[in-house]
């Protein structure tokens, strides 16, 4: 399944919703929460994580992962915080609007 | 040291981006590798999965290097705001600690800045721009002639031309098109409707030519411009808004300005001027006010212009200007020759036709108080130099009274460019400020200081607002800049382990060199100004104590033109009869009537008259007046010899002449003139006899242009009633008696009573203008300038004798007794004021002699107002000195060595 243009924004910005994570972090909860469904290349990922970051969407500190290794973590800034609750209106909205007109009976005319 | 590194901390800063981005993509591959090991894939087939799930490499490789680097840029960008609004905060801070010290350099920014914003608004107006509305105004030229002049026979540059013929004119191909403006105004102070003003008479293509476009109805054209046509005017914007409060129906109405009716045909835009800068209110056809003001002479319009114009022309894109110039002159050669300006004037007088530019100021004939603007803007530059120079000095003293504090700094690790950087900062901030305080003072005082100094300019134009900010700020920032110039190089030479070794209790002797400098610097300027004033001043008093002939103080001008309507035997009635009345009104003493009056009190046609008979050399124009008996009395002229006139010389009498001074000298020699034949033109009969000659009356200017005059009975000639005034001596100050003259012209004839009724000296003034322009400006630039410098020194020394506390308690403490003390601190002032005032004074005699001819009688290098101002000066130092003096003697030795 091909990722629809612009919500893996809304993905990565969700996926920090939690707290702070690493971007192989952010990767493998998308993957575990779709259950792999959704095919997204992993360098797309990095490119979305750090253009939000210049945004100033996200914020990055260097930290220590679960591995004792050095790894750069990303958390959601206010802004993301705010641009996310936004983005999930908007996304309820369309996706309510086209499924509505996706379900409705053939026949009827 | 801390320098040298900052290059290799850039170069890593820069590259650091891109070892995180390293770093980062790194851990992602090995992360997700060890996974799915993990998760039982071989170490090979986890390496294959890792890079299929990450996709292209290098392309995101590169995406996210452009991502990068942008980012890096964006935020350096943002740190260095930072920091700079960190410095900001910081200067203002520093600023508001010390109120005082900064308001007054703010006020010293605002004043030196603003005079110069001043003096731009006046110099744009007068000088750079052109009249305001004129469309491509670099074309247009004016037409001036170089020729021999009919008045003084020596060369001269006129802008008027006589006898000229404007439809052969406009054929020389050179001229794409040519207009013409009457040389004399009009005054319009008469009429049912009471408007008073200036109206000028233009050839009917002058707006078209000029390219204006009307605010309201339209103007008039070529074809309303013909002896006959409909009488039509134009009203200038400020007539239409004060006397008509804007109402768009003035277009049509019918307004008599004392010439008749015409009708209003439009409105000219707001600040048009025509082609020169004064105001002007209502525009007029040409030929058509012409006849009218010549008293019907049509044949003076129907050809050739009989009066005086200004002839403006635009150049055709296709000649060179040389050529154009080729083509005038030989035209205007040809053309006197076969018609002389006068006729019967025969000489070949060498014309030369000069194109000069519309802006009258860069022109061969420009003012005198355009000479004198340029001058002023020059004063205006040297007192900003003064106010900088007193500016570093303050800002130096303050920096060294901060030298611990600065060099504690240095010590810990600031770099001496963020010290500079501060410097720099505080006085852009204070210049910034003083700069919107010169803009107040200029959008303030711009028109009304070049309202008192250029009266007739009309400076309510709207626009070149933008240019006088834009060159205020630049000023301020070069201004903020040059004052902060060497506080900044103080700091380049700040040494931080010598000022904390001493405590910062000693000046450097760098800093008190400098400072001394600024100090004589100033002192230097304020002399060179108030030399300025002073001769100025001089030639103020020499032009009033000026023996004119003529004693224009106690005199009375009234210009009466009865109505309209009345018959010239009614007209001579109500004259004998005001004439009576006004000889027996208490506070006259002695009345007379003239044609015309002095100093252009009232307008006269001056007609050239050739003297035969016993001759007048050619050349020569004496000026005709027809008077009464008590003419010379009333005017305060002796009669030298002979005698004036008397009962006799009545309408029937016998003919008589009397002469002044000049023209006996010039027509008759040292022979006795009493008894001599005048013969003219216009005398009837073969000729008149000379009965008396009376002193030389300067009535025109006050140069060296001889003042030839000859006077008629004016029994024996009907004058024209516009020419006509009366002239009243007066016991008390004339102004006094101005409401009872009122009366009995009001009484005479009730319709008209506008009536002109001023004391004569009120039009002396702007003879005089360019000498009192220059003495009170040169006085206020040079006593701000003074009062600067006075300050300066003050501040100098005062800060130098807290300097100095330690040294003089040790003085003290060793013995040296109070006169000693003191005459440490004295010996200094007269030091640096004696270098100050030599220097000025060197200066000022250098640059003296170029404004000679600015000059009334006065030697550019007047020793008497070099000594007093040199006086004035070291006076200033002495006082200045007195408060730090005393408070150097007062110096208690105990506590100072304390205080460290």
């Amino acid at each position: 399944m091909n990722l629809i243009q612009g919500t893996l924004d809304v993905l990565i910005l969700k996926a920090l919703i939690f707290g702070p994570l690493h971007g192989y972090g952010v990767v493998r909860w998308i993957r575990e929460t779709t259950d792999g469904a959704l095919d997204i290349e992993e360098g797309a990922l990095y490119t979305a994580l750090h253009r939000l970051e210049k945004r100033k969407y996200l914020a990055s500190e260097w930290g220590v992962s679960e591995n004792k290794r050095r790894a750069k973590y990303y958390a959601l800034t206010e802004t993301g915080r705010q641009h996310l609750a936004s983005e999930i209106r908007t996304w309820d909205a369309y996706s309510a609007a086209v499924s509505k007109v996706l379900r409705r009976p053939e026949a009827s005319t | 040291m801390s320098e040298r590194f900052a290059g290799i901390r850039r170069v890593f800063r820069l590259g650091k981006w891109r070892r995180e981005l390293d770093d980062e993509l790194a851990f992602h591959h090995e992360s997700t590798v060890a996974d799915l090991v993990r998760s039982g894939l071989s170490p090979a087939e986890a390496e294959a999965e890792a890079r299929r799930r990450f996709g292209e490499a290098e392309r995101y490789r590169r995406e996210l290097e452009t991502i990068d680097r942008r980012k890096a840029w964006i935020e350096s960008l943002d740190r260095r705001v930072d920091i700079a609004f960190a410095s900001v905060r910081y200067a203002f801070r520093r600023l508001s600690r010390a109120p005082l010290f900064s308001a007054g350099i703010i006020a010293t920014f605002g004043l030196g800045i603003g005079g110069n914003a001043v003096m731009f608004t006046i110099l744009d107006r007068t000088l750079f721009s052109p009249p305001a509305h004129v469309l491509e105004p670099e074309q247009v030229r004016r037409l001036m002639i170089d020729e021999i002049a009919f008045t003084s026979a020596s060369r001269q540059v006129a802008d008027e031309i006589r006898n000229l013929d404007f439809v052969e004119l406009s054929r020389i191909p050179a001229f794409a098109s040519v207009a013409a403006v009457a040389k004399s105004t009009i005054s319009l102070n008469e009429g049912p409707d009471e408007l008073m003003g200036q109206g000028q008479a233009v050839s009917g293509n002058f707006f078209e030519f000029l390219r204006v476009r009307p605010a309201l109805g339209s103007f008039f054209g070529q074809e309303d411009d013909r002896v006959g046509g409909q009488p039509l005017a134009v009203i200038s914007y400020s007539l239409w808004q004060s006397q008509f409060g804007a109402d768009p129906g003035v277009v049509g109405r019918i307004l008599d300005f004392g010439l008749g009716p015409y009708t209003v045909v439009g409105v000219a835009p707001q600040g048009f001027t025509g082609v020169d800068l004064r105001r002007i209110d209502v525009w007029l056809p040409m030929r058509v006010a012409g006849v009218q003001l010549m008293d019907g002479e049509t044949d003076c319009f129907e050809g050739r212009l009989c009066i005086a114009v200004q002839v403006l022309t635009r150049l055709a894109s296709n000649y060179s200007e040389s050529q154009a110039d080729a083509q005038a002159t030989a035209y205007l050669r040809a053309d006197r020759a076969e018609n002389p300006p006068i006729p019967g004037y025969p000489a070949d007088l060498e014309s030369r036709a000069v194109l000069a530019p519309l802006q009258i100021s860069r022109g061969p004939l420009a003012p005198e108080e355009s000479r004198l603007a340029l001058w002023l803007a020059g004063i205006s530059l040297i007192v900003l130099i003064v106010a900088c120079s007193n500016i570093a000095n303050l800002l130096i003293s303050r920096h060294v009274c901060e030298r611990r504090e600065s060099a504690i700094r240095l010590a810990i690790g600031s770099s001496r460019s963020r010290l500079v950087g501060q410097v720099l900062l505080e006085s852009s901030i204070l210049a910034a400020f003083g700069g919107l305080a010169a803009l107040l003072v200029a959008t303030w005082g711009g028109s009304i200081f070049g309202a008192l100094l250029l009266p007739d300019v009309e400076w309510s134009v709207p626009g070149s607002v933008a240019r006088t900010v834009t060159l205020t700020l630049l000023l301020a920032l070069i201004a903020g800049l040059f004052a902060a110039m060497l506080p900044a190089w103080q700091f380049l030479r700040t040494s931080a382990g010598e000022v904390l070794k001493d405590g910062g209790r000693t000046m450097s002797p760098w800093s008190t060199r400098v400072r001394g400098s600024l100090t004589a610097l100033q002192a230097a300027l304020s002399v060179v100004l108030l030399v300025g004033a002073g001769l100025f001043a001089r030639s103020f008093g020499n032009v009033r104590s000026l023996d004119l002939g003529i004693e224009p103080d106690r005199v009375l001008l009234a210009t009466p033109s009865f109505s309209d309507g009345i018959t010239q035997g009614e007209d001579d009635q109500l004259l004998a009869e005001a004439m009576e009345r006004l000889q027996r009104l208490p506070g006259v003493e002695t009345a007379s009537r003239d044609i015309g009056a002095p100093f252009g009190a009232a307008q006269y046609i001056l007609r050239v008259i050739p003297v035969d008979g016993d001759t007048l050399p050619a050349g020569l124009e004496p000026r005709l007046h027809y008077v009464d008996q008590d003419y010379f009395a009333t005017m305060g002229l002796q009669v030298r010899h002979g005698r004036g006139f008397g009962r006799e010389h009545t309408a029937t009498g016998p003919g008589a002449v009397v002469v002044s001074e000049s023209m006996a000298r010039v027509m008759w020699g040292e022979e006795n003139p009493i008894g001599r034949c005048l013969q003219a033109p216009m005398i009837a009969g073969p000729c008149i006899e000379v009965i008396g000659v009376v002193e030389d009356s300067r009535e025109t200017s006050l140069d060296g242009t001889q003042p030839l005059h000859f006077y008629r009975p004016a029994e024996q000639k009907r004058v024209t009633p516009r020419f006509r005034v009366i002239l009243l001596k007066t016991a008390g100050p004339p102004i006094e008696i101005v409401p009872d003259v009122r009366g009995i012209l009001t009484e005479l004839d009730p319709a008209n009573q506008s009536a002109e009724i001023l004391p004569l000296s009120t039009y002396f003034g702007p003879l005089t203008r360019t000498w009192r322009l220059g003495a009170t400006v040169f006085s206020i630039f040079g006593m701000l300038a003074l009062i600067v410098a006075g300050i300066g020194l003050y501040s100098a020394l005062a800060y130098g004798v807290t300097q100095r506390r330690f040294e003089l308690g040790i003085r003290a403490a060793l013995g040296a007794r109070r006169k000693q003390l003191l005459s440490i601190v004295v010996r200094e002032v007269v030091g640096l004021a004696s270098i100050g005032v030599l220097a000025g004074l060197t200066c000022a005699y250098l640059l003296a002699p170029r404004i000679d001819a600015l000059l009334f009688d006065v030697a550019p290098r007047d020793p008497l107002t070099l000594a007093s101002v040199a006086f004035a000066l070291l006076l200033v130092g002495i006082l200045a000195s007195t408060i730090p003096a005393f408070r150097a003697v007062r110096v208690d030795p105990a506590v100072v060595l304390r205080a460290d």
